[in-house]
């Protein structure tokens, strides 16, 4: 059953103006709960626009977004509710905190959301422990604490609403190859551990190949691909087209068939390529 | 001599009593390609911070083309930021006028420079960071890639002699991460020393050079496939090895004596293409 559903939807930038610009074309797609969906485009495609959307934040200029089945814009819709099941977090989140500690800072949202002050403790608690960070420091300045800890504490912000839908906005932008790791694994284990739907955008096609059951590409405005993900990096000669990256392993296996090895070129992974030699050397043995 | 001798360079910061740097020496020759790799907090900042004379050595020195960075008489600073050029993360912050060719000239304006000559070091400068069109365009309209060229422009209109960039990339998408890759890649085979800080492995396996700084020291040091031999050191400091190293190290698991480092999908598929001729021996 989906949990997020565009039709039509379209979103215009100063429309009737010389800036005239369509951010989002005609976005027909279908979130199923429970899914990890990635989200690829370049810089400028639509994408952010696109996510915007999907909490409400942003109006479409014309066309629908349901969740759960309900237009988000028909008259008496809670949108405020809304923000508490889908939660979004933006690009570089932690220019965001803004509290004098970092309990109050996660606490915020919980708080919006009306609950009691040992309900609102309880959260806080449990999303620090969700981002891997101590409660030693859940009495500092979120401006004492390193870049890292900071993008966490963010990150913690929006999961202690516990959001049916959690949507990042490249949340491992300038992170070092171990704060990406350990930020991704945290999503996966909030994704796993409360069957939430995640919509992960990044430019990082190896992040984006290892944890998506779906990928969306977006493209000028609009849906250029949307499947499974070994489908999608199947079409790697589109994407690269496209500006976008492909994985590394994906690119050495497409090489290898211009060279007229008959091997399969969705693979992403290096375990994947592994199987795919195995699998090469042994039937043409 | 080397363009950048450091010494016995250690570094703490005022106030705190923690060693950022511990004892770091490292020669540079004019012309190299350095990537500095380590992960957040491990002192590579620290150190191209210490190169720039933006910080004085707590002990040790560094020599830039001679001249040491303890010595802070103005004139000995200039011509040591003369020397060498920085290019920082955040390519909002570098940028300061709002047409492009104004913000090239800035530091010129600054240096008292001749307008004539002054006209032709912007032109070449955007020249080589192929912006020559972009001259008349506003900065804030620019992409964060064509931003990070304008703040590389600025910093050649002044000729240094090296560029000290630090994490240029981070904040970039691909196309924009390629663009400025490909402009520092011009540079130096122009002659210009490169020291380029990131935390992306593909950018430093095209260097000629790596430095692999962990804890403020320095943990690994040669070239991209000496160093990316060393997958389980890498890994242990938070740092990522290229997938095509990875997979060398599956098939070496499967018993396969294929080579460890390898780093480019050209190298990588040549591997492979090896083990398909049956070319590569199998140990059990």
């Amino acid at each position: 059953m989906n949990i997020i559903r565009t039709e039509n939807l379209t979103h215009i930038y100063g429309q009737s103006t010389p800036f005239e610009k369509t951010a989002v074309d005609n976005v027909n797609v279908e979130i199923n709960e429970g899914e990890f969906i990635g989200v690829i485009g370049h810089t400028g495609s639509g994408k952010s626009t696109f996510i915007q959307h999907l909490n409400g934040l942003l109006k479409p200029t014309s066309g629908k977004i349901y969740f759960k089945g309900e237009d988000i814009w028909q008259k008496k819709y809670s949108r405020h509710k809304l923000r508490f099941n889908v939660g979004l977090v933006f690009q570089y989140p932690e220019y965001q905190l803004f509290e004098e500690t970092v309990e109050k800072d996660i606490g915020f949202g919980p708080h919006n959301m009306g609950l009691s002050e040992s309900e609102i403790k309880e959260r806080v608690l449990w999303a620090i422990s969700i981002v891997g960070l101590d409660e030693s420091i859940l009495q500092s300045s979120p401006f004492d604490l390193s870049g890292g800890q900071k993008r966490r504490v963010a990150i913690a912000g929006i999961l202690a609403m516990k959001p049916g839908v959690l949507i990042l906005d490249e949340p491992t932008a300038g992170l070092d190859p171990l704060g990406r790791d350990e930020i991704l694994s945290r999503i996966e284990a909030y994704h796993k551990s409360e069957n939430a739907t995640v919509m992960l955008v990044s430019h990082n096609m190896e992040d984006i190949a290892r944890f998506s059951d779906r990928v969306l590409v977006i493209q000028n405005a609009k849906v250029a691909m949307f499947d499974e993900t070994k489908k999608v990096f199947a079409h790697s000669e589109e994407l690269l087209d496209m500006g976008l990256d492909v994985p590394q392993i994906t690119g050495i296996f497409m090489k290898l068939r211009k060279h007229g090895y008959d091997v399969d070129t969705s693979v992403y992974s290096p375990v994947g390529a592994r199987k795919e030699i195995l699998r090469y050397m042994k039937r043409n043995d | 001599m080397s363009i950048i001798d450091i010494k016995n360079l250690s570094f703490v910061y005022d106030g705190t009593d923690r060693e950022v740097l511990k004892n770091i020496n490292l020669q540079i020759e004019e012309g190299d390609f350095v990537a500095v790799l380590g992960h957040n907090g491990s002192g590579k900042s620290t150190l191209a911070n210490c190169i720039n004379a933006i910080y004085e050595p707590t002990e040790g020195e560094v020599l830039v083309s001679g001249l040491s960075t303890k010595d802070d008489s103005d004139e000995n600073l200039l011509e040591i930021r003369k020397t060498v050029g920085s290019v920082f993360q955040n390519p909002d912050n570098q940028l300061i006028t709002t047409v492009v060719e104004e913000d090239v000239a800035f530091a010129l304006e600054n240096l008292g420079v001749d307008p004539v000559e002054m006209r032709k070091r912007v032109d070449e400068a955007l020249e080589k960071v192929d912006m020559s069109a972009f001259a008349k365009h506003a900065t804030h309209q620019l992409s964060g890639g064509q931003k990070q060229r304008i703040a590389i422009a600025g910093i050649l209109a002044m000729r240094p002699r090296i560029l000290v960039l630090d994490e240029p990339t981070a904040m970039l998408d691909p196309k924009g991460r390629k663009e400025v890759l490909k402009v520092l890649h011009e540079l130096n085979s122009e002659g210009i020393t490169v020291v380029l800080i990131t935390h992306y492995m593909n950018e430093a396996a095209q260097a000629k050079r790596i430095v692999v700084i962990n804890e403020g020291s320095i943990l690994i040091d040669g070239t991209p496939h000496y160093v990316f031999q060393n997958a389980g050191l890498l890994k242990s400091v938070g740092l990522d090895v290229p997938q095509s190293t990875e997979l060398m190290f599956l098939m070496r698991e499967e018993g396969y004596r294929v080579p460890l480092a390898v780093l480019t999908e050209e190298e990588c598929c040549k591997v492979i293409e090896d083990l398909f001729c049956g070319k590569i021996e199998r140990q059990f």
